[in-house]
């Protein structure tokens, strides 16, 4: 039983991301990075899944520039056994990564892929549904909870109003949401440990992936700017504005 | 909230130094004080620090800032309603090397020296304190109750809002762009905000300072370093009062937080980050996780920590820190500027050193002068050579890598070195010179007899120069030594008003016929000793005045910032101008007179005389005086001659046995002579007076001076010290300064220098004793936690009467 | 120019306008709210004669749009809040720090809709077309649950009400938060500060080192705002901050202030709900 995840090195979640004056992108240059929150959540699964003696192996995939490297190392640190380093420099798309797991889940021949649902960064959210979508695989997203059992991948989906179960022949994906799990903080010794572990790297040519964006980037702008706060003079003024503002259940 | 067209005092930067700073203009001065910061206070550095909390430090003075800061952070609930975070946890610190526990039996001696109850614990106790600890390598453990931790941000938070408190305006949002500067002086701080005329701007721009300053001309030679840390999980059977560690043989600190640990260390390969520009915007930016270079202390934290095999990281910081070539941080009154002062370059102690840091430069800044020596955090001690910010990296973080080695006794940096030669650099190494640097200078330390490695073997008993230093000792004493001292800082002070200014300036009389020296201090307004230097008079409206090499900045910054307004006086820096040889010795006049047709006699040329002296076709200027107490001179030879000058010396002085000699030597020699060395025996702390240098006072002229008044009102009050010199019986006590005086078994001073006297054969040292009668008891020296019976003295130990000197 | 429309129920009224914004005809395909992606995925990729396939950015258009596109080698685009042109679209990245305007290179548009960014159109008139859907041998809905009611977990609350070091105690903290998270339906959170005190577990400090949280509203009663708190939910849609002391940063960020003393405002409020 062996189980893939993909981790992403976006921009820590910290890090409040400023758009360059001229709206030709974000200014990331001094960005603290770190593993994609949903991805750390999809890693976490993938070692629980193992701890639990329901998986074997777990190899961690990662696409992007050299520096992917600690992110892999972390998501070693965590628990995964062997990493995947695709490297590539500039933009990625969800479409692109689908492709390049795809063709590494040909050769890997995973029992189960775990993704997170979307990249705090792009905020696509679509790149495990297209991983199942090549792969011709069930698909489920949101998870909330994961068991496996007999081939059998039984998900609890976050979905709106609700939870929805599925269940799926195995091999699915499955995407990560934020109430699957709580990402395990990584014991000092494994950071060591992490540094030994196997990590080969590859490039999307080598795969036989085109990575050129269908996308076009015409501009980035700041958001419209939060309104000026107030000072609300009693209680009964406060309850008032929130009622107007609809956040009062 | 816009800026004000006027303020008294701009503060820039609102981190915890800043912060505090406002909160004493405030407070204690009144002051109308604007604060700005450029992103929101606490960004920058403070907010990501850990928060330890120690107060030892190698300087008294230092000391008694971060102690203020902690009495500070103590009380400050109490007058603003927010919390500081104080916890008074206790330091412990681990020694698991023999070195490291001689180191802790010397710190524990100057925390007493200091006033501080350090005490020294095995490893049992350890074990007892901190039961996670694994504790079979300690030797001991010092441990000092009063230490602690404290909340960076929320004492910061608190400071601002003390500040406000008393009046002053902290804007956040607002980024300083430049300065409108009439000569020297700033009359306008440009901001993104609009122009706020002023009277004193205070840099506390963290890693800013340097960017801010060069916009006003003035150099803050600090170096943000990469600085990680990690949070741990909750760690089981982890107390929530478990005092801090810092475990400096495994290089690591760590630090209860949450139930969890902080901790983080200083690794010998730090990573510098940008000697240019820090970019923008970066407030409250960290860098990436680095693993790979944080593993070293991982290891050594589990080693020390067993439990930490299982808990997690919460968090790693990874956040700039702002370091200096020498560990120590950086205020004071910029020289460049008439009117900026600076607090910057915590080197990770910004929250220990913020609340007192920030009431001394406040009192700076209003004053105009210290409130007390800081010499060794005084911006002044750096010069033109730290405008290379490549130098600086180099030396800082060779100073941030040594933050945890074992400090041996006479350490020298290895980076950055050779940056400044003597013309002689050469003739000295072919005899074995052992260099040493100060600030830039390469000097010769001793040397290395033939055989005999030319290398510093540190050790913290007796070193490998002990022997051969020894020797030089007596061939200056017996004989005759060369020493090359072209390092020493000189300034000429010319025009019509040179001798009126100077007699301000000085406390000793400088009008004195043309061709006589002056021995003299220079004092602060409390009668503290500021400067301890030598005044040539070369001609009615000239003066040559010499100083130690590490006052260059500093004294020619007070004799500049002392020149009354209006007078016509011109100070001229003249060091790189000429080459210094000191030629010493009972055989120095055979010598001189060999190679010189000038009369050299005691008649002739008498001790306290500038005359012109012709060597190998060269005409110098020799002063006779002496730093050693034997009969001798200063040569100043215009540089390109100095290696000719040497030559001729060297040549003449062969009979005679005359050798290079070096500054480890000279140490030793002054000690025995009593010869006080600024920065030490003699600070702003010490009026002359208690140094016992009334002597060279001139209170009996009616020449007003700087300091005047406050020896008159000191004249016949009794002593609150005085300096004296101790022997130790035992002879192979090793004295390095800082070891507690014993009187009756009382503390009553500490050791300002200490070392040995190889005439003499006994160790020496110099410090103040605080006893209205320090001439009657018993006397002891705590060496290295260690009490050794000593003798008092109140005359130099040898030749007190200057037979030789004016031989 | 045909636009077919993924319609699961009120949101698709937003996407519609969104729809018509790229001019020509809308059809609408009405699929049940969470239906399985695979089949109608399947399907819908196999329709022909549309240029672009347009949803609301609903956990069902979320699902199924990523998988039609890649079965049509399209790069989707998530999200939209403006409609640019026909091939041109405004949407949010970086948690809506930054707007980014994208232009599809793509011959067939696949984007999912913000549904709050536009109005409303109602779907009568619009031509409808039906495809099978439901369970297949790749995945099988074992039940639909609604959602749980138990109390609502911090990171993911719609409200939270967190609590600083100005409590005092863990029963002052409990005595004043807990009823006023209950009549809100709150999670609670609190300040580094607070759980060093022992007010609150570990796993409810909100800022840097613990949860970061972007709840619809967020009240913060007495918590200054250390920059490592407002670090973990400055994301949120609307801050109310409660402090006694005027100038704590917290008001900086807050959409409405209240300076008192939270051990008479907390009540008050809790009886003003």
């Amino acid at each position: 039983m062996k189980i893939l995840v993909a981790v992403k090195r976006v921009v820590d979640a910290n890090f409040r991301v400023r758009v360059k004056p001229d709206g030709s992108g974000v200014d990331v240059d001094n960005a603290k990075m770190a593993m994609n929150p949903f991805d750390e959540i999809a890693v976490e699964e993938a070692i629980r899944l193992k701890e639990a003696g329901a998986a074997t192996e777990i190899v961690v995939v990662s696409i992007g520039p050299a520096k992917a490297e600690d992110t892999l190392r972390q998501a070693l640190a965590m628990g995964c056994d062997r990493g995947i380093l695709v490297l590539h420099e500039g933009k990625t798309e969800p479409l692109g990564v689908a492709k390049i797991l795809a063709a590494i889940a040909k050769t890997e021949a995973p029992d189960l892929m775990i993704l997170g649902k979307q990249a705090i960064d792009d905020d696509a959210n679509q790149t495990g549904q297209m991983l199942a979508a090549l792969l011709g695989r069930g698909q489920a997203t949101f998870a909330s909870r994961l068991t496996l059992a007999d081939g059998m991948a039984t998900v609890t989906r976050e979905v709106d109003g609700g939870a929805q179960t599925l269940d799926l022949p195995l091999p699915a994906v499955v995407t990560a949401d934020l109430r699957l799990n709580t990402p395990r903080f990584v014991s000092l010794p494994n950071i060591i440990k992490a540094r030994a572990k196997p990590l080969a790297k590859t490039s999307a040519a080598e795969l036989g992936v085109d990575l050129a964006p269908r996308l076009r980037t015409l501009r980035i702008e700041e958001p419209p700017s939060r309104p000026a706060g107030i000072i609300v003079a009693s209680v009964a003024e406060l309850v008032a504005r929130l009622r107007e503002a609809a956040v009062l259940p | 909230m816009s800026v004000p067209a006027h303020a008294q005092v701009v503060v820039i930067g609102g981190g915890i130094v800043g912060c505090s700073t406002a909160y004493h203009l405030a407070k204690l001065h009144k002051a109308n004080v604007v604060l700005l910061e450029q992103g929101k206070l606490t960004s920058g550095s403070t907010w990501h620090a850990a928060g330890l909390v120690g107060q030892l430090r190698s300087s008294a003075s230092i000391t008694q800032v971060l102690k203020r800061s902690v009495e500070l952070y103590k009380t400050l609930e109490a007058e603003t309603g927010l919390a500081t975070g104080w916890k008074m946890t206790g330091c412990l610190r681990l020694a698991s090397t023999p070195d490291r526990w001689t180191e802790f039996k010397r710190l524990a001696t100057t925390a007493r020296s200091f006033g501080m109850d350090m005490e020294l614990i095995s490893p049992a106790e350890v074990k007892t304190m901190w039961p996670l600890l694994a504790t079979g390598d300690l030797i001991g453990a010092s441990w000092l109750p009063t230490d602690g931790q404290a909340s960076p941000s929320d004492i910061a938070q608190s400071l601002a809002r003390g500040a406000r408190m008393h009046g002053a305006s902290l804007i956040e949002g607002v980024r300083v762009t430049g300065f409108e500067m009439e000569g020297r002086r700033i009359v306008r701080v440009l901001t993104t905000d609009g122009p706020i005329a002023c009277d004193t701007v205070i840099n506390c721009g963290g890693q800013w300072a340097r960017e801010i300053g060069a916009m006003a001309g003035i150099n803050v030679p600090l170096q943000p370093v990469k600085h990680q840390y990690i949070v741990t999980e909750k760690v089981p059977g982890l107390s929530a009062d478990a005092p801090t560690i810092r475990d400096p043989d495994r290089r690591t600190y760590f630090k209860e937080e949450v139930g969890g640990l902080v901790m983080g260390g200083y690794e010998p390969d730090p990573i510098a980050w940008t000697t240019g520009d820090i970019p923008r915007p970066f407030e409250f930016q960290l860098f990436d996780d680095d693993w790979e270079h944080f593993e070293q202390h991982l290891t050594e934290a589990i080693a020390r920590v067993p439990a930490l095999e299982t808990v997690g990281v919460r968090q790693m910081i990874n956040g700039p820190e702002s370091f200096t070539p020498d560990g120590n941080f950086i205020l004071g009154a910029a020289p460049e500027c008439a009117n900026m002062y600076v607090g910057a370059g915590f080197n990770a102690f910004g929250i220990a050193a913020a609340g007192g840091a920030g009431w001394a430069l406040a009192e700076w800044a209003m004053r105009g002068e210290a409130p007390l020596d800081l010499w060794v955090v005084d911006i002044r001690r750096f010069s033109s050579l730290h405008r290379d910010r490549d130098w600086v990296k180099e030396r800082t973080l060779e100073a941030y890598g040594k933050h945890y080695t074992v400090a041996f006794p006479h350490e020298e940096y290895e980076s950055g070195r050779n940056r400044i030669v003597s013309p002689l650099y050469d003739r000295l190494k072919v005899r074995g010179a052992v260099f040493g640097s100060k600030l830039g200078w390469e000097r010769p330390n001793w040397f290395a007899p033939p055989g005999t490695e030319a290398r510093d073997a540190y050790t913290m008993g007796r070193q490998n120069w002990f022997g051969p230093v020894g020797d030089e000792h007596r061939l200056v004493r017996e004989k005759v030594g060369l020493f090359d001292q072209s390092s020493f800082a000189k300034y000429e002070v010319s025009g019509p008003d040179a001798v009126a200014a100077l007699s301000w300036i000085a406390a000793n009389t400088v009008d004195k016929p043309v061709g006589r020296l002056t021995y003299t201090q220079m004092l602060n307004s409390r009668g503290g000793i500021e400067c301890d230097l030598t005044v040539a008079r070369l001609a009615e409206d000239r003066f040559y005045v010499v100083t130690g090499t590490g006052f260059r900045t500093h004294d020619q910054a007070w004799i500049a910032d002392h020149i009354p307004a209006g007078a016509d006086v011109t100070l001229r820096d003249v060091t790189e101008d000429f080459g210094t040889l000191v030629l010493m010795g009972p055989r120095a006049r055979d010598v001189l007179a060999a190679v010189t047709t000038t009369d050299v006699s005691n008649a002739a040329f008498p001790f306290g005389h500038v005359r012109i002296v012709s060597i190998a076709g060269c005409d110098l200027r020799a002063l006779r005086v002496t730093y050693v107490g034997e009969l001798g001179w200063e040569l100043h030879i215009p540089l390109a001659a100095t290696g000719d000058v040497f030559d001729a010396l060297m040549l003449a002085g062969e009979p005679f046995g005359l050798r290079p000699v070096g500054y480890r030597a000279l140490e030793s020699l002054r000690l025995e002579k009593g010869y006080r060395a600024w920065g030490s025996d003699i600070t702003p702390n010490d009026t002359p007076f208690e140094a016992g240098l009334g002597w060279a006072v001139k209170l009996k002229s009616n020449t007003p001076f700087v300091g005047r008044d406050a020896l008159v009102a000191l004249q016949g009050a009794p002593l609150r010290k005085r300096l004296a010199t101790f022997t130790t019986e035992r002879e192979d006590v090793v004295l390095l300064g800082r070891e507690t005086i014993l009187r009756n078994g009382e503390a009553v001073g500490y050791l300002t220098s200490g070392g040995y006297g190889y005439t003499i054969g006994k160790p020496i040292g110099l410090g103040y004793v605080r006893h209205p009668e320090p001439e009657t008891g018993r006397y002891e020296l705590v060496v290295a936690s260690e009490t050794v019976a000593a003798t008092i003295g109140f005359e130099p130990l040898y030749d007190p009467h200057n037979f030789k000197v004016k031989a | 120019m045909t636009t077919l429309l993924i319609a699961d129920g009120e949101p698709a009224a937003h996407a519609l306008t969104a729809a018509l914004q790229l001019g020509g005809e809308v059809h609408v395909l009405e699929v049940a709210s969470n239906a399985l992606a695979e089949r109608l995925a399947d399907a819908i990729a196999k329709l022909e004669g549309y240029d672009a396939i347009v949803a609301a950015a609903t956990s069902t258009g979320k699902n199924l749009l990523p998988r039609v596109a890649a079965l049509l080698d399209v790069m989707q685009i998530s999200d939209i809040i403006e409609v640019v042109s026909p091939d041109t679209f405004k949407r949010p990245i970086y948690a809506g720090n930054a707007i980014e305007t994208v232009q599809s290179t793509d011959s067939i548009r696949i984007v999912t809709v913000r549904a709050s960014a536009f109005a409303a159109t109602p779907l009568d008139g619009v031509k409808r077309i039906d495809l099978g859907g439901g369970n297949s041998e790749l995945s099988r809905i074992v039940s639909d649950e609604p959602r749980p009611n138990d109390r609502p977990e911090l990171g993911s609350a719609g409200i939270v009400v967190s609590g600083g070091r100005a409590f005092g105690s863990k029963e002052q903290f409990d005595a004043l938060l807990v009823p006023l998270a209950k009549k809100l339906n709150a999670a609670i959170g609190a300040s580094r500060a607070a759980v060093d005190a022992g007010y609150a577990a570990n796993d409810l400090q909100v800022g840097q080192t613990g949860k970061i949280v972007a709840p619809d509203l967020y009240i913060a009663a007495g918590i200054s705002g250390a920059i490592q708190h407002l670090a973990g939910m400055r994301a949120s849609k609307i801050i109310v901050a409660i402090n006694s002391d005027p100038v704590a940063p917290i008001f900086a960020l807050a959409d409405y202030g209240l300076v008192g003393d939270i051990f008479t405002l907390l009540p008050e409020l809790t009886a003003a709900l």
